[in-house]
Protein backbone atom coordinates (compact mmCIF):
# COMPACT_ATOMS: atom_id res chain seq x y z
CA UNK A 1 0.00 0.00 0.00
CA UNK A 2 1.28 3.45 -0.76
CA UNK A 3 1.77 6.08 1.66
CA UNK A 4 0.54 9.30 0.07
CA UNK A 5 3.66 11.54 -0.64
CA UNK A 6 1.84 14.31 1.25
CA UNK A 7 1.71 12.75 4.23
CA UNK A 8 5.66 11.38 4.12
CA UNK A 9 6.08 15.49 3.77
CA UNK A 10 4.01 15.81 7.32
CA UNK A 11 6.12 13.05 8.88
CA UNK A 12 9.41 14.37 7.92
CA UNK A 13 8.68 18.40 8.88
CA UNK A 14 7.25 16.99 12.03
CA UNK A 15 10.53 14.68 12.59
CA UNK A 16 12.67 17.50 11.55
CA UNK A 17 11.00 20.01 14.27
CA UNK A 18 11.03 17.54 17.23
CA UNK A 19 14.89 16.88 16.42
CA UNK A 20 15.30 20.88 16.12
CA UNK A 21 13.44 21.04 19.34
CA UNK A 22 15.96 19.33 21.99
CA UNK A 23 19.39 18.67 22.20
CA UNK A 24 19.03 15.51 24.68
CA UNK A 25 20.83 12.56 23.30
CA UNK A 26 18.04 10.11 24.73
CA UNK A 27 15.53 11.92 22.60
CA UNK A 28 17.53 12.46 19.15
CA UNK A 29 18.70 9.04 19.49
CA UNK A 30 15.52 7.72 19.49
CA UNK A 31 14.02 10.07 16.41
CA UNK A 32 17.55 8.90 14.97
CA UNK A 33 15.85 5.03 15.55
CA UNK A 34 12.71 5.95 14.26
CA UNK A 35 14.01 7.41 11.34
CA UNK A 36 15.96 4.37 10.46
CA UNK A 37 13.40 1.74 10.82
CA UNK A 38 11.24 4.21 8.73
CA UNK A 39 14.08 3.85 6.21
CA UNK A 40 14.48 -0.12 6.53
CA UNK A 41 10.54 -0.25 5.87
CA UNK A 42 9.68 1.64 2.73
CA UNK A 43 13.06 2.84 1.42
CA UNK A 44 11.98 2.73 -2.00
CA UNK A 45 13.88 1.36 -5.19
CA UNK A 46 15.30 4.04 -7.52
CA UNK A 47 17.81 6.89 -6.81
CA UNK A 48 16.67 7.75 -3.56
CA UNK A 49 17.97 4.19 -2.26
CA UNK A 50 21.33 5.10 -0.35
CA UNK A 51 20.02 8.70 0.13
CA UNK A 52 19.52 7.66 4.16
CA UNK A 53 23.30 6.20 4.35
CA UNK A 54 24.79 9.33 2.63
CA UNK A 55 22.61 11.84 4.79
CA UNK A 56 23.95 10.05 7.57
CA UNK A 57 27.23 10.33 7.00
CA UNK A 58 26.74 13.93 6.15
CA UNK A 59 25.25 13.91 9.74
CA UNK A 60 28.20 12.45 11.09
CA UNK A 61 30.50 15.46 9.18
CA UNK A 62 28.46 17.70 11.18
CA UNK A 63 28.98 16.86 14.20
CA UNK A 64 32.60 16.75 13.66
CA UNK A 65 32.30 19.78 12.17
CA UNK A 66 30.31 21.40 14.86
CA UNK A 67 32.85 20.06 17.59
CA UNK A 68 35.78 21.10 15.91
CA UNK A 69 34.50 24.59 15.86
CA UNK A 70 33.80 25.06 19.57
CA UNK A 71 37.82 24.46 19.93
CA UNK A 72 38.02 27.90 18.57
CA UNK A 73 36.39 29.23 21.83
CA UNK A 74 36.63 28.84 25.73
CA UNK A 75 36.59 24.81 25.85
CA UNK A 76 35.55 22.85 28.72
CA UNK A 77 34.08 19.76 28.62
CA UNK A 78 30.95 21.08 29.02
CA UNK A 79 31.10 23.21 25.75
CA UNK A 80 32.59 20.36 23.86
CA UNK A 81 29.35 18.22 24.56
CA UNK A 82 26.54 21.02 24.05
CA UNK A 83 28.72 21.41 20.89
CA UNK A 84 28.12 18.08 19.96
CA UNK A 85 25.11 17.51 20.78
CA UNK A 86 23.93 20.45 18.62
CA UNK A 87 26.01 18.46 15.61
CA UNK A 88 23.71 15.42 16.30
CA UNK A 89 20.50 17.59 16.30
CA UNK A 90 21.66 19.14 13.20
CA UNK A 91 22.49 15.34 12.16
CA UNK A 92 19.09 13.69 12.95
CA UNK A 93 17.30 16.15 11.12
CA UNK A 94 19.44 15.58 8.13
CA UNK A 95 18.94 11.70 8.63
CA UNK A 96 15.10 12.22 8.80
CA UNK A 97 15.35 14.15 5.39
CA UNK A 98 17.46 11.05 4.07
CA UNK A 99 14.43 9.09 4.78
CA UNK A 100 12.13 10.94 3.31
CA UNK A 101 14.43 10.97 0.16
CA UNK A 102 14.67 7.20 0.23
CA UNK A 103 11.12 6.20 0.90
CA UNK A 104 9.11 9.04 -0.98
CA UNK A 105 9.31 9.36 -4.61
CA UNK A 106 9.75 13.41 -5.75
CA UNK A 107 7.68 13.01 -8.90
CA UNK A 108 4.78 12.07 -7.39
CA UNK A 109 5.40 15.04 -4.85
CA UNK A 110 5.26 17.06 -8.14
CA UNK A 111 1.84 15.38 -9.55
CA UNK A 112 0.27 16.51 -6.72
CA UNK A 113 0.85 20.50 -6.73
CA UNK A 114 -2.22 22.42 -8.80
CA UNK A 115 -1.37 23.62 -12.22
CA UNK A 116 -1.23 26.98 -11.18
CA UNK A 117 2.20 26.58 -8.91
CA UNK A 118 3.16 23.44 -11.04
CA UNK A 119 6.79 25.78 -11.73
CA UNK A 120 7.29 26.47 -8.39
CA UNK A 121 6.90 22.71 -7.67
CA UNK A 122 8.76 21.80 -10.13
CA UNK A 123 11.62 24.16 -8.84
CA UNK A 124 10.84 22.74 -5.45
CA UNK A 125 10.88 19.15 -6.61
CA UNK A 126 14.03 19.36 -8.37
CA UNK A 127 15.67 21.01 -5.40
CA UNK A 128 14.49 18.41 -3.28
CA UNK A 129 15.41 15.58 -5.73
CA UNK A 130 19.10 16.93 -6.45
CA UNK A 131 20.79 14.81 -3.61
CA UNK A 132 19.39 11.50 -4.90
CA UNK A 133 20.15 12.64 -8.42
CA UNK A 134 23.98 13.52 -7.16
CA UNK A 135 24.31 10.80 -5.50
CA UNK A 136 23.21 8.37 -8.25
CA UNK A 137 25.24 10.44 -11.06
CA UNK A 138 28.41 9.81 -8.12
CA UNK A 139 27.95 6.16 -8.35
CA UNK A 140 27.49 6.34 -11.54
CA UNK A 141 30.60 7.99 -12.57
CA UNK A 142 32.61 6.54 -9.89
CA UNK A 143 32.31 2.80 -11.37
CA UNK A 144 32.62 4.19 -15.00
CA UNK A 145 36.11 5.38 -13.85
CA UNK A 146 37.15 2.69 -11.89
CA UNK A 147 36.43 0.92 -14.88
CA UNK A 148 39.22 3.37 -16.65
CA UNK A 149 41.48 2.91 -13.74
CA UNK A 150 40.86 6.03 -12.00
CA UNK A 151 40.18 5.38 -8.03
CA UNK A 152 37.98 8.10 -7.36
CA UNK A 153 38.65 7.41 -3.49
CA UNK A 154 41.66 9.45 -3.61
CA UNK A 155 41.39 13.01 -2.96
CA UNK A 156 43.87 13.85 -5.87
CA UNK A 157 41.26 12.48 -8.12
CA UNK A 158 38.55 14.17 -6.92
CA UNK A 159 38.18 16.56 -10.12
CA UNK A 160 37.68 13.36 -11.97
CA UNK A 161 34.68 12.50 -10.22
CA UNK A 162 33.21 15.85 -9.48
CA UNK A 163 33.17 17.44 -12.60
CA UNK A 164 31.27 14.74 -14.88
CA UNK A 165 29.08 14.67 -11.69
CA UNK A 166 28.42 18.21 -11.99
CA UNK A 167 27.67 18.01 -15.41
CA UNK A 168 25.69 14.95 -15.58
CA UNK A 169 23.00 16.99 -13.08
CA UNK A 170 23.24 19.95 -15.61
CA UNK A 171 22.62 18.05 -18.22
CA UNK A 172 19.96 15.82 -16.54
CA UNK A 173 18.02 18.91 -15.11
CA UNK A 174 18.21 20.60 -18.95
CA UNK A 175 17.05 17.64 -20.53
CA UNK A 176 13.93 17.60 -18.06
CA UNK A 177 13.13 21.01 -18.62
CA UNK A 178 12.93 20.03 -22.71
CA UNK A 179 11.01 17.27 -22.39
CA UNK A 180 8.42 18.59 -20.18
CA UNK A 181 8.83 21.75 -22.30
CA UNK A 182 7.85 19.37 -25.56
CA UNK A 183 5.28 17.70 -23.65
CA UNK A 184 3.23 20.43 -22.76
CA UNK A 185 3.65 20.17 -19.39
CA UNK A 186 2.10 22.47 -17.09
CA UNK A 187 -0.10 23.85 -19.91
CA UNK A 188 -3.58 22.61 -20.39
CA UNK A 189 -5.48 19.90 -18.37
CA UNK A 190 -3.18 17.47 -16.70
CA UNK A 191 -4.42 14.06 -16.52
CA UNK A 192 -3.66 11.68 -14.36
CA UNK A 193 -2.63 7.97 -14.92
CA UNK A 194 -2.48 7.21 -11.88
CA UNK A 195 -4.55 8.16 -8.71
CA UNK A 196 -2.47 8.77 -5.61
CA UNK A 197 -5.71 7.73 -2.93
CA UNK A 198 -5.65 9.42 0.61
CA UNK A 199 -5.71 5.77 2.30
CA UNK A 200 -5.53 4.83 6.00
CA UNK A 201 -1.69 4.27 6.01
CA UNK A 202 -1.04 7.68 5.08
CA UNK A 203 -3.42 8.93 8.00
CA UNK A 204 -1.03 6.43 10.05
CA UNK A 205 1.96 8.50 9.06
CA UNK A 206 0.32 11.87 9.72
CA UNK A 207 -0.64 10.88 12.90
CA UNK A 208 2.65 9.27 13.70
CA UNK A 209 4.34 13.05 12.73
CA UNK A 210 2.21 15.07 15.07
CA UNK A 211 1.65 13.07 17.85
CA UNK A 212 5.65 13.73 18.88
CA UNK A 213 5.53 16.66 17.54
CA UNK A 214 2.42 18.01 19.45
CA UNK A 215 3.52 16.54 22.49
CA UNK A 216 7.41 18.25 22.33
CA UNK A 217 5.48 21.55 21.39
CA UNK A 218 3.97 20.63 24.95
CA UNK A 219 6.95 20.36 26.56
CA UNK A 220 8.13 23.63 24.86
CA UNK A 221 5.17 25.60 25.93
CA UNK A 222 5.26 24.40 29.76
CA UNK A 223 8.87 25.09 29.70
CA UNK A 224 9.92 20.99 30.01
CA UNK A 225 13.61 20.52 29.50
CA UNK A 226 14.17 18.99 26.34
CA UNK A 227 18.20 20.30 26.48
CA UNK A 228 21.09 18.91 28.21
CA UNK A 229 22.24 20.08 30.77
CA UNK A 230 25.84 21.52 29.80
CA UNK A 231 27.41 23.87 32.82
CA UNK A 232 27.65 21.88 34.35
CA UNK A 233 27.65 19.14 32.68
CA UNK A 234 24.83 16.52 34.01
CA UNK A 235 22.07 14.12 32.60
CA UNK A 236 19.54 15.42 31.26
CA UNK A 237 15.71 15.03 32.50
CA UNK A 238 14.15 12.14 30.46
CA UNK A 239 10.20 11.90 30.71
CA UNK A 240 8.84 8.54 29.83
CA UNK A 241 5.81 10.37 27.86
CA UNK A 242 8.33 12.19 25.28
CA UNK A 243 9.81 8.44 25.13
CA UNK A 244 6.59 6.97 24.17
CA UNK A 245 5.06 9.75 21.77
CA UNK A 246 8.85 9.40 20.09
CA UNK A 247 8.27 6.51 19.85
CA UNK A 248 5.32 6.96 17.93
CA UNK A 249 7.38 8.10 15.20
CA UNK A 250 8.15 4.81 14.07
CA UNK A 251 4.46 3.25 13.54
CA UNK A 252 5.38 4.10 9.64
CA UNK A 253 7.22 1.37 9.99
CA UNK A 254 3.98 -1.34 10.57
CA UNK A 255 2.34 -0.41 7.34
CA UNK A 256 3.56 -3.07 4.43
CA UNK A 257 5.38 -1.67 2.44
CA UNK A 258 4.80 -0.49 -1.32
CA UNK A 259 5.11 -2.74 -4.18
CA UNK A 260 8.71 -2.90 -5.38
CA UNK A 261 8.22 -3.64 -8.52
CA UNK A 262 6.59 -0.21 -8.84
CA UNK A 263 8.33 2.19 -11.03
CA UNK A 264 10.80 4.62 -9.59
CA UNK B 1 41.79 4.00 5.19
CA UNK B 2 39.01 4.39 6.98
CA UNK B 3 40.51 2.75 10.09
CA UNK B 4 43.53 5.36 10.04
CA UNK B 5 40.84 8.04 10.45
CA UNK B 6 39.18 6.04 13.17
CA UNK B 7 42.51 5.58 14.89
CA UNK B 8 43.30 9.93 14.18
CA UNK B 9 39.89 10.90 15.35
CA UNK B 10 40.25 8.60 18.64
CA UNK B 11 43.87 10.31 19.27
CA UNK B 12 42.32 13.67 19.05
CA UNK B 13 39.54 12.99 21.10
CA UNK B 14 41.27 11.20 23.92
CA UNK B 15 43.77 14.64 23.76
CA UNK B 16 41.00 17.21 24.09
CA UNK B 17 39.46 15.51 26.86
CA UNK B 18 42.60 14.88 28.74
CA UNK B 19 42.89 17.37 31.27
CA UNK B 20 46.58 18.51 31.42
CA UNK B 21 47.84 19.74 34.17
CA UNK B 22 49.45 23.09 35.05
CA UNK B 23 51.77 24.00 31.78
CA UNK B 24 55.05 23.99 32.77
CA UNK B 25 55.96 27.63 33.05
CA UNK B 26 58.92 29.62 34.13
CA UNK B 27 61.46 28.15 32.08
CA UNK B 28 60.57 31.56 29.79
CA UNK B 29 63.47 34.00 30.59
CA UNK B 30 62.96 37.51 29.90
CA UNK B 31 66.02 38.76 30.30
CA UNK B 32 65.63 41.89 27.49
CA UNK B 33 64.63 44.71 29.27
CA UNK B 34 63.51 45.88 25.85
CA UNK B 35 61.11 44.55 23.95
CA UNK B 36 57.28 44.01 23.88
CA UNK B 37 55.20 44.41 26.64
CA UNK B 38 51.25 43.70 26.76
CA UNK B 39 48.83 44.66 30.25
CA UNK B 40 47.33 42.09 31.64
CA UNK B 41 44.32 42.73 33.81
CA UNK B 42 43.07 40.19 36.44
CA UNK B 43 39.28 40.92 38.38
CA UNK B 44 38.74 38.09 41.23
CA UNK B 45 35.66 39.77 41.88
CA UNK B 46 37.37 41.33 45.05
CA UNK B 47 40.92 41.96 43.48
CA UNK B 48 41.93 43.06 40.60
CA UNK B 49 46.05 42.78 39.25
CA UNK B 50 47.50 44.72 36.51
CA UNK B 51 50.44 43.05 35.59
CA UNK B 52 52.90 44.52 32.60
CA UNK B 53 54.15 41.56 31.09
CA UNK B 54 57.35 41.49 28.67
CA UNK B 55 56.27 39.13 25.99
CA UNK B 56 59.23 36.67 24.78
CA UNK B 57 57.76 37.49 20.87
CA UNK B 58 55.95 39.82 19.02
CA UNK B 59 52.67 38.53 19.43
CA UNK B 60 51.71 35.97 21.71
CA UNK B 61 48.54 34.25 22.63
CA UNK B 62 46.54 35.29 25.61
CA UNK B 63 47.27 31.84 27.16
CA UNK B 64 51.00 32.83 26.47
CA UNK B 65 50.43 35.88 28.38
CA UNK B 66 49.30 34.39 30.88
CA UNK B 67 52.32 31.56 31.62
CA UNK B 68 54.40 34.77 30.98
CA UNK B 69 52.81 36.48 33.67
CA UNK B 70 53.23 33.46 35.85
CA UNK B 71 56.91 33.40 35.18
CA UNK B 72 57.48 36.86 35.63
CA UNK B 73 55.45 37.44 38.33
CA UNK B 74 54.25 34.43 39.89
CA UNK B 75 50.33 34.55 38.76
CA UNK B 76 48.94 31.43 39.93
CA UNK B 77 46.57 30.00 37.17
CA UNK B 78 45.87 26.58 35.59
CA UNK B 79 44.48 25.89 32.19
CA UNK B 80 42.45 23.48 31.70
CA UNK B 81 40.35 20.92 28.63
CA UNK B 82 44.03 20.51 26.91
CA UNK B 83 45.36 23.62 28.11
CA UNK B 84 42.75 25.67 25.69
CA UNK B 85 40.69 26.92 28.76
CA UNK B 86 41.24 29.22 31.82
CA UNK B 87 39.81 27.18 34.56
CA UNK B 88 41.68 29.38 37.45
CA UNK B 89 43.89 32.77 37.91
CA UNK B 90 45.25 33.68 41.11
CA UNK B 91 43.84 31.19 43.01
CA UNK B 92 40.09 31.74 42.21
CA UNK B 93 38.24 29.77 39.73
CA UNK B 94 37.00 26.33 39.05
CA UNK B 95 39.12 23.61 40.79
CA UNK B 96 38.15 20.55 39.22
CA UNK B 97 38.70 19.53 35.18
CA UNK B 98 35.94 21.40 34.22
CA UNK B 99 36.74 25.26 33.79
CA UNK B 100 32.96 25.66 33.99
CA UNK B 101 32.57 23.96 37.20
CA UNK B 102 31.45 26.76 38.90
CA UNK B 103 28.91 28.07 36.68
CA UNK B 104 27.35 30.17 35.94
CA UNK B 105 30.74 31.68 37.78
CA UNK B 106 33.36 31.71 34.61
CA UNK B 107 36.24 33.51 33.73
CA UNK B 108 35.25 36.21 31.26
CA UNK B 109 37.93 37.05 28.91
CA UNK B 110 38.18 41.01 27.39
CA UNK B 111 40.17 42.33 24.89
CA UNK B 112 41.27 46.44 25.89
CA UNK B 113 40.37 48.67 22.48
CA UNK B 114 43.38 50.76 23.57
CA UNK B 115 41.83 53.43 24.95
CA UNK B 116 41.00 51.82 28.49
CA UNK B 117 37.48 50.31 27.27
CA UNK B 118 37.07 46.31 27.18
CA UNK B 119 35.47 44.61 24.15
CA UNK B 120 34.27 41.17 24.85
CA UNK B 121 36.26 38.41 23.34
CA UNK B 122 34.46 36.08 20.92
CA UNK B 123 37.19 33.53 20.54
CA UNK B 124 39.32 32.38 22.82
CA UNK B 125 42.71 32.97 24.71
CA UNK B 126 44.52 30.70 22.52
CA UNK B 127 43.55 31.99 19.25
CA UNK B 128 43.61 35.52 20.08
CA UNK B 129 46.77 37.43 20.41
CA UNK B 130 48.29 40.39 22.08
CA UNK B 131 51.62 42.76 21.36
CA UNK B 132 53.34 45.50 22.31
CA UNK B 133 50.77 48.23 23.41
CA UNK B 134 47.94 45.53 23.83
CA UNK B 135 45.76 44.76 26.90
CA UNK B 136 44.15 41.75 28.03
CA UNK B 137 41.83 41.31 30.71
CA UNK B 138 39.91 38.39 32.82
CA UNK B 139 37.08 38.58 35.07
CA UNK B 140 35.88 36.12 37.23
CA UNK B 141 31.67 36.82 36.66
CA UNK B 142 28.24 35.29 36.18
CA UNK B 143 26.93 36.09 32.26
CA UNK B 144 27.68 34.60 28.81
CA UNK B 145 28.14 37.97 27.19
CA UNK B 146 29.01 41.44 27.07
CA UNK B 147 25.66 42.82 28.35
CA UNK B 148 25.85 40.78 30.97
CA UNK B 149 29.16 39.45 32.09
CA UNK B 150 31.24 42.51 34.08
CA UNK B 151 34.47 44.08 32.33
CA UNK B 152 37.48 44.26 34.43
CA UNK B 153 37.87 47.93 35.51
CA UNK B 154 38.53 50.90 32.71
CA UNK B 155 42.75 50.48 32.42
CA UNK B 156 44.62 51.38 29.68
CA UNK B 157 48.13 49.95 28.69
CA UNK B 158 50.29 53.17 29.37
CA UNK B 159 48.51 53.25 33.01
CA UNK B 160 49.80 49.56 33.73
CA UNK B 161 53.51 49.87 31.73
CA UNK B 162 54.88 53.06 31.82
CA UNK B 163 56.94 54.29 29.05
CA UNK B 164 60.30 52.67 29.20
CA UNK B 165 62.69 55.83 28.92
CA UNK B 166 61.74 56.64 32.64
CA UNK B 167 60.60 53.28 34.92
CA UNK B 168 58.95 53.43 37.75
CA UNK B 169 61.13 54.30 40.44
CA UNK B 170 59.47 52.65 43.26
CA UNK B 171 59.62 49.03 40.97
CA UNK B 172 63.45 48.50 39.99
CA UNK B 173 63.32 46.76 36.04
CA UNK B 174 65.56 44.00 37.46
CA UNK B 175 62.52 42.92 39.22
CA UNK B 176 60.51 42.64 36.78
CA UNK B 177 62.46 39.17 35.66
CA UNK B 178 61.66 35.70 36.51
CA UNK B 179 60.34 34.19 39.72
CA UNK B 180 61.48 30.63 39.94
CA UNK B 181 59.46 29.16 42.12
CA UNK B 182 59.32 32.21 44.22
CA UNK B 183 60.80 33.70 47.13
CA UNK B 184 63.19 35.30 44.37
CA UNK B 185 61.35 38.35 43.43
CA UNK B 186 61.24 41.45 45.46
CA UNK B 187 58.32 43.13 46.83
CA UNK B 188 58.38 46.34 45.27
CA UNK B 189 56.47 48.87 46.70
CA UNK B 190 52.98 49.14 45.11
CA UNK B 191 51.56 52.86 45.62
CA UNK B 192 47.64 52.97 46.19
CA UNK B 193 45.75 53.73 43.41
CA UNK B 194 43.87 52.20 40.07
CA UNK B 195 47.28 53.78 38.01
CA UNK B 196 49.59 51.57 40.33
CA UNK B 197 51.86 49.56 38.11
CA UNK B 198 52.02 45.86 38.37
CA UNK B 199 50.23 45.87 41.75
CA UNK B 200 50.58 42.01 41.79
CA UNK B 201 53.73 41.19 44.13
CA UNK B 202 55.39 37.89 44.03
CA UNK B 203 55.55 36.36 47.23
CA UNK B 204 57.86 34.17 48.40
CA UNK B 205 56.24 30.87 49.57
CA UNK B 206 55.55 28.87 46.45
CA UNK B 207 57.48 25.73 45.93
CA UNK B 208 55.54 23.99 43.43
CA UNK B 209 55.13 25.22 39.65
CA UNK B 210 51.72 26.22 38.85
CA UNK B 211 50.73 26.30 42.53
CA UNK B 212 52.50 29.40 43.66
CA UNK B 213 50.27 31.26 45.91
CA UNK B 214 50.00 35.44 45.25
CA UNK B 215 50.85 37.94 46.78
CA UNK B 216 48.83 40.30 48.99
CA UNK B 217 48.76 43.67 48.24
CA UNK B 218 49.88 46.15 51.26
CA UNK B 219 46.80 46.16 54.13
CA UNK B 220 45.44 42.84 52.64
CA UNK B 221 45.26 39.49 54.87
CA UNK B 222 48.36 37.40 53.50
CA UNK B 223 49.24 34.33 53.16
CA UNK B 224 47.06 31.13 52.85
CA UNK B 225 43.95 32.71 54.96
CA UNK B 226 43.76 34.62 51.26
CA UNK B 227 42.85 31.57 49.48
CA UNK B 228 40.01 30.74 51.91
CA UNK B 229 39.01 34.25 51.27
CA UNK B 230 39.20 34.12 47.71
CA UNK B 231 37.24 30.99 48.19
CA UNK B 232 34.34 32.67 49.78
CA UNK B 233 34.43 35.61 48.24
CA UNK B 234 33.18 33.59 45.20
CA UNK B 235 30.31 32.25 47.08
CA UNK B 236 30.25 35.70 47.58
CA UNK B 237 29.23 37.22 44.06
CA UNK B 238 26.01 38.46 44.58
CA UNK B 239 27.70 41.51 47.07
CA UNK B 240 30.47 41.84 44.50
CA UNK B 241 28.89 42.17 41.12
CA UNK B 242 26.75 44.99 42.57
CA UNK B 243 29.30 47.01 44.12
CA UNK B 244 30.29 50.26 42.73
CA UNK B 245 32.00 50.73 40.24
CA UNK B 246 34.93 53.11 41.34
CA UNK B 247 35.30 50.67 44.18
CA UNK B 248 37.31 48.00 41.92
CA UNK B 249 40.07 49.04 42.34
CA UNK B 250 41.78 47.10 45.16
CA UNK B 251 41.28 48.89 48.29
CA UNK B 252 42.52 47.47 50.97
CA UNK B 253 38.62 47.64 52.28
CA UNK B 254 37.83 44.93 49.41
CA UNK B 255 39.65 42.56 51.81
CA UNK B 256 37.07 42.71 54.74
CA UNK B 257 33.73 41.38 52.53
CA UNK B 258 35.23 38.14 52.92
CA UNK B 259 33.38 35.84 55.48
CA UNK B 260 34.52 32.19 55.41
CA UNK B 261 31.29 29.79 54.59
CA UNK B 262 28.65 32.76 53.84
CA UNK B 263 26.55 32.18 51.06
CA UNK B 264 24.13 30.04 49.24
CA UNK B 265 26.70 27.36 47.34
CA UNK B 266 26.62 26.89 43.88
CA UNK B 267 24.65 24.85 41.84
CA UNK B 268 25.86 22.10 41.01
CA UNK B 269 25.09 19.01 37.95
CA UNK B 270 21.81 17.18 39.19
CA UNK B 271 22.19 13.28 39.20
CA UNK B 272 25.50 12.67 38.57
CA UNK B 273 26.26 9.24 39.09
CA UNK B 274 23.89 7.31 36.20
CA UNK B 275 21.78 8.12 33.13
CA UNK B 276 18.01 8.93 34.22
CA UNK B 277 15.85 5.76 34.09
CA UNK B 278 13.04 7.23 31.95
CA UNK B 279 17.12 7.35 29.40
CA UNK B 280 17.91 4.07 29.51
CA UNK B 281 14.29 3.27 28.58
CA UNK B 282 15.10 5.89 25.66
CA UNK B 283 18.27 3.72 24.78
CA UNK B 284 16.06 0.43 25.16
CA UNK B 285 13.67 1.83 23.13
CA UNK B 286 16.36 2.87 20.38
CA UNK B 287 17.98 -1.07 20.87
CA UNK B 288 14.50 -1.97 19.73
CA UNK B 289 14.06 0.25 17.36
CA UNK B 290 17.50 -0.15 15.37
CA UNK B 291 16.85 -3.56 15.52
CA UNK B 292 13.48 -3.84 14.11
CA UNK B 293 14.95 -1.55 11.31
CA UNK B 294 17.57 -4.25 10.67
CA UNK B 295 15.16 -7.62 10.24
CA UNK B 296 13.30 -5.60 8.16
CA UNK B 297 16.44 -4.16 5.95
CA UNK B 298 17.15 -8.02 5.61
CA UNK B 299 13.83 -9.38 5.12
CA UNK B 300 13.58 -6.86 2.37
CA UNK B 301 16.87 -7.69 0.84
CA UNK B 302 16.05 -11.64 0.78
CA UNK B 303 12.89 -10.92 -0.49
CA UNK B 304 14.10 -8.63 -3.53
CA UNK B 305 17.16 -11.10 -4.14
Amino acid sequence: MNVHPAAWVVWTLCGGLVALATTNPFYLILVFAAAWVVHAAHRHPGPGIRSFGIFASFGLLTIATRTALVFFGPVSRGSVVAAMLEGARLAVMLVVYGTFNSVSDPWRLLRLAPRRFHEPALASVLALSIAPRMIDAGVRVREAQRLRGIHAGRLRNMPALAVPVLSTGMEEAVTLAESMDARGHGRGRRSRYRSDPWNVPSWLTVVAGTIPLAYVAAMVWTGSPLTMPAYPLGWPEVSLGAVAALIALALPALVPPADPIEPA
Amino acid sequence: MRLRVAVACAAFLAALFTPLGPAASGQVACAAEEGPRAALVVDTGGNVYRLCVRLDATRVSGLHLIELASSQYGLTYRFGEGGQAVCMLANVGATGDDCFGEHPYFWGFWVGDGSGGWSWSGSGAGSVSVGEGGTHGWSWDTGDGPSTHRPPPRTTHRSVCPAPEKPDPSRPPSTRGPVEGGGAGSAGEGAPGSSDPASAQPSGDGTRAGDRSYGSRPGQRAGSKEKEEKASRRRDGEKERERDPAASSPAPSASSSGVAGAGPPLPKAPGGSGPPPAGVAALGASAALAGAGVLLARKRRSSAG
